[in-house]
């Protein structure tokens, strides 16, 4: 088994432009020698070991997190403006470009790590060209850019 | 909560426990999961060894409460939507999920398995 993986990865890191033709014959040639799951076991651990080693680009696993994290606290910040507004506390016209900046930033973060945790998933059609975290990075910058430009306007 | 009865394979076959003990905890983090991909239990379950995953991943296969199917990873780190029971037939081209057709070429082939209950 261990010896087929090597013999695997030896093939595909000497010409990783045919990684999928160089599995097929790979695996052609163990069925034909009568060891399909050989071949089978092959192809799982080399999957599992690349995603361990973090030779695939997923996203990580705290994206979701925090994602949550920052949405659930830009909300919190929110509410405490509206009960503070509400007990007739305003914020400082000099510190309504600090509150639009903490708005812009949440948001941005939420939308990049959620967005980047959701298109990893396949929940948000990609492009093959686009990759899951280009996808993060851009859409938490389009929402900084959108919100810092909203705020300007708006909030005053 | 899985209809793998998991306490009865581990019984039959202990060498797996640890594995089967990890996928049963998987499944009931996800109980809308329909698809185990090993990638995923792979990084989320660093504790457990991949030879036991991935030995457990088959045996659920050869009791049928799994089927084994095969993906196109792309270069870019999606899954590409086309599976395939052979990875001997996955085509030079497939569509990506705008059903632009890209070139297969540099891909890596992966194994996702199904629930079968």
């Amino acid at each position: 088994m261990s010896d087929a993986l090597h013999e695997l990865n030896r093939r595909v890191i000497a010409d990783p432009e045919n990684t999928l033709p160089i599995t097929q014959q790979f695996y052609d040639e163990k069925v034909k020698a009568g060891d399909t799951d050989g071949a089978n076991e092959t192809l799982l651990v080399r999957s599992m070991i690349m995603a361990r080693d973090n030779q695939i680009k997923l996203v990580p696993q705290w994206f979701s997190a925090a994602g949550l994290l920052c949405g659930g606290l830009t909300l919190f910040f929110l509410m405490g403006l509206i009960v503070a507004s509400i007990a007739r506390y305003q914020v400082p016209q000099e510190s309504k470009g600090l509150v639009s900046l903490f708005f812009a930033l949440g948001l941005g973060l939420s939308t990049a790590f959620l967005g980047g945790d959701a298109a990893a998933k396949g929940k948000i059609p990609l492009s093959d060209k686009y990759s899951p975290i280009q996808f993060s990075a851009t859409g938490g910058i389009a929402v900084v850019i959108i919100v810092l430009l909203l705020m300007h306007f708006l909030y005053k | 909560m899985s209809r793998i009865n998991f306490a009865s394979l581990a019984s039959k076959f202990p060498q797996y426990k640890k594995g089967l003990k990890g996928i049963e905890n998987w499944l009931n983090r996800h109980p809308e999961a329909r698809v185990i991909d090993p990638m995923v239990i792979s990084r989320e379950m660093k504790s457990i060894g991949i030879d036991e995953l991935a030995q457990s991943l088959t045996l659920l296969e050869k009791v049928g409460e799994l089927t084994r199917v095969y993906k196109v990873l792309t270069p870019s780190g999606v899954l590409a939507d086309g599976e395939f029971d052979d990875p001997r037939s996955i085509p030079e081209r497939l569509p990506d999920r705008f059903d632009q057709y890209f070139d297969t070429r540099e891909s890596n082939i992966v194994p996702v398995f199904r629930l079968v209950a």
